[in-house]
């Protein structure tokens, strides 16, 4: 029986002797919003290759969506959504084209595309549009179709990596509320994220330092755990720790 | 398999959109069978020739007019339009030398002095033919057009009585073997109806080719190949949904081929056209097959490029279009195998101009389908490591 929407048990990917990912184990529960924070190469992006079902792991075990990540990557493809920060939508194809190709792709009716396809165009304002090639849109309406397009399918999950770099201020809220109103109907939400001001949008995260969790649990537990006034803080102070034990490491 | 409907109607609506594209598909046709049918020829015509005629005879003369009427010589003069000047072009061995040297001249002749006092004796006598050899083909074609003008210069000697009538007697005496040729399949030899549906192959095939290679690459690069992978979408899939819209344009770009060489050049099409088509098809697919495995290889655009390149120099070279495959030596020519451009080039050669049907190219067939199965393959076991 699983209530949890992902969990990990020691989770680990080696390349070569490079450890990429080292052991982490943590689990998210359904319909959570749950940030997967760290700095570039921290190991993030192998992490959630693995859980997406892209990248086989070294070892430890994870279920996504109730699926083995060894054995069933094909089934947990299927009850995912991913968005990526490069949005990556076919620039030279209109909304609708976008919306009826990954549709197709997921196994849709065209019954079930023309229909989600008029409704996501209403829903997102884009009527006037929506003959429009994609790479003539502005950034924000871009991130807007490339995330309802991740949840065409309806997937019980949702991997977003980075989908607020580059965008502005305005339009990251605007986001993070979207993201919020798909959590609150069912869908988890596992994002990953540079800005540390959007820790305080998740409901639990994670911060990532040299392959290992460091940090575990809701944003104003961590604050007081770690005795610092922000995220911002905890995140120099985890990346200094690191450092100083780098340091270390290399004077033995 | 549903998905591949998808992927096939996606493509061809990028394909299409992208403003480069239709130009390229229906200019590039147009353009290369216009100028390729007209300049790749190996007729050798317009031949420089020096002469140094030591002789100056009336035999002598009429020899180097005859080598000037036909068209394959012509005498370099550096005052125009004094071509058929008295033949003393080159006054002594340095002037011949420095005309080869400058490259002025493609061969020279020097008639000896005692050259009609010894035909009209009755005697025998030499010709001297210097050849600028640079291009080896050239210099052959030029000595065996100037061989066989000066023989057919004897026969006319002979027949106009200028040689004595007792070497006549003799000649008359032996036996002759005169070779006359018929020339099957085009029999006027030319070289349009040779080399049209050899270019048409060629532009099939490096379209296609050129197509594959770049068309996984820019998903990679513009990031949506990412968006692919995460969904339930198969490898097979991916490559057919790839595949059949490139295929498609592959036959369109034949059709059209086809339709210009029909209606500009008359190019005979003897052979049922849907053995051309099918084997066209086949051929598209091994390239393409070769162009996503390089495509896949590839980090950009760019790089894709270059590879795709490499192996279009080595197959179009070798594909027996400009030079005969049974001249390459012998590792060489079991190396045009593996090449899907050297199987087509010949077969539409085969299956237009001599008409060949399903029967006589079986053998060709069944090598197409294996390398379309090797290359195919491969494609598949490349993309599935790299997403791994």
């Amino acid at each position: 029986m699983f209530t949890n929407s992902i969990e990990t048990r020691e989770l680990t990917k080696k390349f070569g002797s490079f450890t990429a990912v080292n052991r982490i184990s943590f689990e998210v529960k359904q319909s959570e919003v749950f940030g997967f924070l760290g700095a570039n190469g921290a190991g993030k992006t192998t992490a959630m290759r693995m859980l997406t079902g892209l990248l086989l792991p070294s070892s430890g075990q994870a279920r996504v969506a109730g699926f083995d990540v060894y054995t069933q990557p094909e089934q947990i493809k299927r009850s995912i959504g991913y968005m990526s920060q490069k949005f990556s939508l076919y620039q030279d194809l209109t909304p609708t084209e976008n919306i009826q190709f990954f549709g197709g792709i997921y196994g849709l009716s065209y019954k079930e595309i023309r229909r989600q396809s008029k409704e996501l165009i209403g829903k997102l304002g884009m009527e006037k549009i929506a003959k429009k090639r994609v790479g003539d849109l502005p950034l924000g309406w871009k991130q807007r179709l490339a995330f309802s397009l991740a949840l065409l399918h309806k997937p019980k999950i949702v991997f977003l990596d980075e989908p607020t770099s580059g965008v502005d201020p305005l339009t990251r809220r605007a986001f993070w509320e979207y993201i919020h109103q798909e959590a609150s109907e069912g869908t988890t939400i596992f994002i990953t994220t540079h800005y540390m001001d959007e820790a305080e949008y998740c409901h639990r995260l994670s911060i990532m330092v040299a392959g290992r969790i460091e940090a575990l649990g809701k944003p104003s537990e961590l604050r007081k755990e770690f005795q610092t006034e922000n995220m911002d803080q905890l995140f120099l102070k985890l990346s200094q720790k690191d450092l100083v034990r780098q340091n270390a490491a290399r004077t033995n | 398999m549903r998905s591949i409907l998808f992927f096939v109607h996606k493509e061809l609506l990028q394909i299409f959109r992208n403003k480069a594209m239709l130009p390229l598909l229906f200019v590039m046709p147009i353009i290369q069978l216009l100028i390729l049918s007209h300049v790749a020829t190996n007729e050798v015509k317009n031949l420089q020739l020096g002469v140094r005629d030591l002789s100056h005879g009336l035999l002598s003369q009429r020899l180097i007019n005859k080598m000037t009427s036909t068209g394959y010589f012509v005498i370099p003069s550096d005052k125009p339009g004094s071509k058929l000047a008295r033949a003393a072009s080159l006054k002594n061995q340095r002037e011949i030398d420095q005309a080869l040297d400058a490259d002025q001249v493609d061969l020279v002749m020097i008639i000896p002095e005692d050259f009609e006092q010894n035909l009209r004796m009755g005697g025998s006598t030499e010709i001297q033919l210097l050849v600028n050899a640079i291009n080896s083909m050239k210099a052959g074609v030029a000595t065996t057009y100037a061989g066989s003008i000066i023989a057919d210069f004897q026969k006319e000697l002979r027949e106009d009585g200028i040689i004595p009538s007792k070497k006549e007697a003799i000649r008359l005496a032996m036996p002759q073997v005169e070779i006359r040729y018929s020339h099957w399949f085009n029999p006027e030899l030319t070289y349009k109806t040779f080399m049209v549906p050899g270019i048409l192959a060629l532009l099939v095939s490096m379209l296609t080719l050129l197509l594959g290679a770049m068309n996984v690459v820019r998903e990679r690069e513009i990031g949506t190949i990412e968006q692919i992978e995460v969904s339930p979408v198969k490898t097979p899939v991916f490559i057919l949904g790839k595949l059949l819209p490139l295929l498609l344009i592959g036959l369109a770009e034949l059709s059209l081929g086809l339709f210009i060489a029909k209606v500009l050049f008359h190019t005979p099409m003897e052979g049922p056209l849907v053995v051309l088509y099918v084997f066209s098809a086949l051929t598209i697919v091994a390239l393409l097959s070769l162009g996503l495995l390089i495509s896949n290889m590839s980090e950009t655009q760019q790089q894709a490029m270059f590879i795709a390149w490499f192996f279009m120099i080595i197959f179009v070279l070798m594909s027996g279009l400009f030079t005969p495959i049974e001249s390459m030596p012998p590792w060489a020519q079991k190396l045009t195998y593996i090449n899907p451009i050297a199987q087509l080039v010949s077969i539409v050669r085969l299956n237009m101009l001599k008409g060949s049907s399903w029967a006589e190219l079986w053998p060709h067939f069944r090598l197409m389908l294996s390398l379309d199965l090797l290359y195919g393959l491969f494609a598949m076991a490349m993309f599935k490591k790299r997403s791994n």
